[in-house]
Order: structure tokens, then sequence, then C-alpha cells
């Protein structure tokens, strides 16, 4: 039985290997493999992920919840308060991070989530910190 | 005398032998840093086989590959008599090989999407230690394989080839999924 299960196992390692290899050079396309359609991050383009109203000015709320829509936060994340449903990264509004979590990962990426270090700054990532910790799951 | 020392290496096959497996594994690493780097990141793909989003299938993949790692280890220290146990059963030997196939094949979809989607980063110090350290893991398993397959080297060299993959892998989830499970929890499938 073990037997079995190593040589097929064997061929199976052997085989995804290969698929691995053709796909990073062929891309994901070649098994019709998803994907999500949105322009990247760092963009508010994103397919229809969000529908989070207009900045509006002012508080820090406002200021978080922009720069949430505005650098690609809604591509990736579901989070209810901001009207954004994205699938590719953590559903925010299950996670519930704290500010400090998420302002930790803003600046260093992490799992599939690029850093944004470069591209937002210090206040910014605090504003959208503070902004999603407060919102996050209400 | 570096000559003379170079040429008896040339000529002693145990030797090329390690060499070989050595270069076979430093040109895998280097091959996926080198499509890492001039790769233009996707960051659009979403691989979730069927758990919620991408990068919950990653933490639980990665952590997995870790368990099946661990009995790699277990058992390897069990066949070399390192574990106060009685002699190892026969058909530990499959439960070793088959722990390690699983690793490996349950590593791959994270692997994929890293550097599909992301490429080789260096944004920080932790960043740029898993785009290192996660192109050396299949680097040191190229060498494991190879050094498997091949009879007759030193009595040591498979133990250390195990070690050294071990490592990394474990050094691999050190900076993604655990760096992950601390800021946000370990999320639900």
């Amino acid at each position: 039985m073990l037997r079995v299960i190593d040589r097929g196992l064997a061929l199976i390692s052997g085989l995804a290997a290969l698929l691995v290899l053709l796909l990073l050079f062929a891309g994901p396309g070649l098994i019709g493999a998803k994907k999500s359609g949105n322009a990247g991050y760092g963009s508010s383009s994103g397919s229809g992920s969000s529908s989070a109203p207009a900045y509006s000015g002012g508080s820090s709320t406002s200021a978080g919840q922009k720069v949430f829509t505005s650098a690609g936060c809604a591509t990736c994340h579901t989070l209810k308060a901001a009207g954004t449903t994205g699938t590719v990264g953590p559903n925010l509004d299950q996670l519930r991070p704290t500010a400090a979590a998420v302002s930790s990962i803003v600046q260093s990426g992490g799992g599939a989530m690029p850093s944004f270090a470069g591209k937002l700054s210090s206040a910014q990532i605090s504003a959208v910190a503070q902004y999603v910790a407060g919102v996050a799951g209400r | 005398m570096e000559a003379s020392s170079s040429q008896s290496l040339g000529r002693d096959p145990v030797a090329r032998r390690l060499l070989l497996a050595g270069l076979i594994g430093a040109a895998v690493a280097l091959t996926l840093g080198i499509y890492g780097s001039a790769h233009t990141p996707a960051s659009d793909l979403s691989i979730t086989l069927g758990f919620t989003n991408t990068i919950t299938m990653k933490v639980w993949l990665a952590t997995i590959a870790i368990a099946f790692a661990l009995v790699q280890i277990l058992t390897a220290l069990w066949m070399y008599g390192r574990l106060p146990l009685h002699a190892a059963p026969s058909w530990l030997g499959r439960v070793h090989r088959i722990s390690g196939r699983l690793a490996f094949i349950v590593s791959l979809p994270v692997a994929y999407h890293c550097l599909y989607q992301l490429g080789f980063q260096h944004s920080s110090a932790r960043v740029l230690a898993h785009s290192i350290l996660g192109c050396v893991f299949y680097g040191a398993f190229a060498t494991k394989i190879v050094v498997v397959r091949s009879p007759k080297l030193p009595g040591a060299a498979l133990p250390i080839a195990g070690a050294l993959s071990f490592t990394v892998l474990v050094c691999v989830w050190l900076t993604s999924g655990v760096w992950y499970i601390s800021n946000s929890g370990f999320p639900s499938p």
C-alpha cells in the first residue's frame, strides 16, 4: 500500500514540478487559472471591487478611507464600511486587524501583499491603519 | 599546491559527485532568483485551491509543508537511530519518502504564486530574506534529490543535505507564514 502511494506521489511530484515550470513561463492561462482582472497593487482602477463613496476630506477617517480606496487596498480586500469586496487578500471585516498590524503589513508587505512603504507616506499609512482598525467588522 | 589539490578533486569521483550535487542546487536556486528578478510580477493572479483567499491558501499550505517536513526529520532521526525508540520498522523509509514528496507538492502552489505574482523583492530585510531563502530552498531540495540518487557518497552527505533543506524551509516559513500569523492571526481556511 505504502509502495503504491510512494510511487504515485513520485509521479505526481514530478508532473507538478513540470507543470509549475510550464506555468511560470506560459502563464496561468495555460490551465485556465483565474486572474482577478484588477490593474494591480497601487492602482485604484480595480474591476468594480470598490464602490466606496468619494473622499469628503477633513477627518482622519475620511483620509484613511481615501487612502484605502486610492492605494489599491480595495482591489484585494473586502471592507464593508468602504464598500469593497475584493477577494485576493483577507476579508478585513472577518480579520478585524489592529492598527499596528495594518500599519506593519502595509509598510513591509506579507504573503501576496507587496510593501507600500515607497508608495504611501507615514501619515497615509497611519491614516489607513486607523481607518481599517476602526471600521473593520462594523 | 592549489593546482594539485584541484587535480585530486577532479580525479576523486566522490568529490566530483558532491560538487555536481552542489552545483545543480546552486543552478536551481540561481535560476529561480533570476526568473523572480526578470519576470514582471503579475499582481493580479488569484489562486485559492478551495481556500477563502490566496493568502489563506499560502499560509495553510506552507504550514502543512512544514508539518510534512517535520515528519521527514523525525522519521530520518528514527532511521539513523537518533531517537530513543526501538529499531526503525521496515515501512518507515516509505513514510519518510511520502512525507517528503507531499511537502514538496504542497509547497509548489505557494512558490508559483510567489514567483509569478510577486517575483524577487527586497522592500525590507524580511522580504529580501524570504526571497533569497525561497530560491535557496528549492536549490537545497534539488541537491538533496541528487545526493539521494547518487551511490557511494559519504554517509554524512544525505543527512546534511536533508537538514539543510529542512532548515531553509523553516526559515522560509518563519519569514512569511509565521510573520503573517503573528501580525494577523491564523486565517480560517
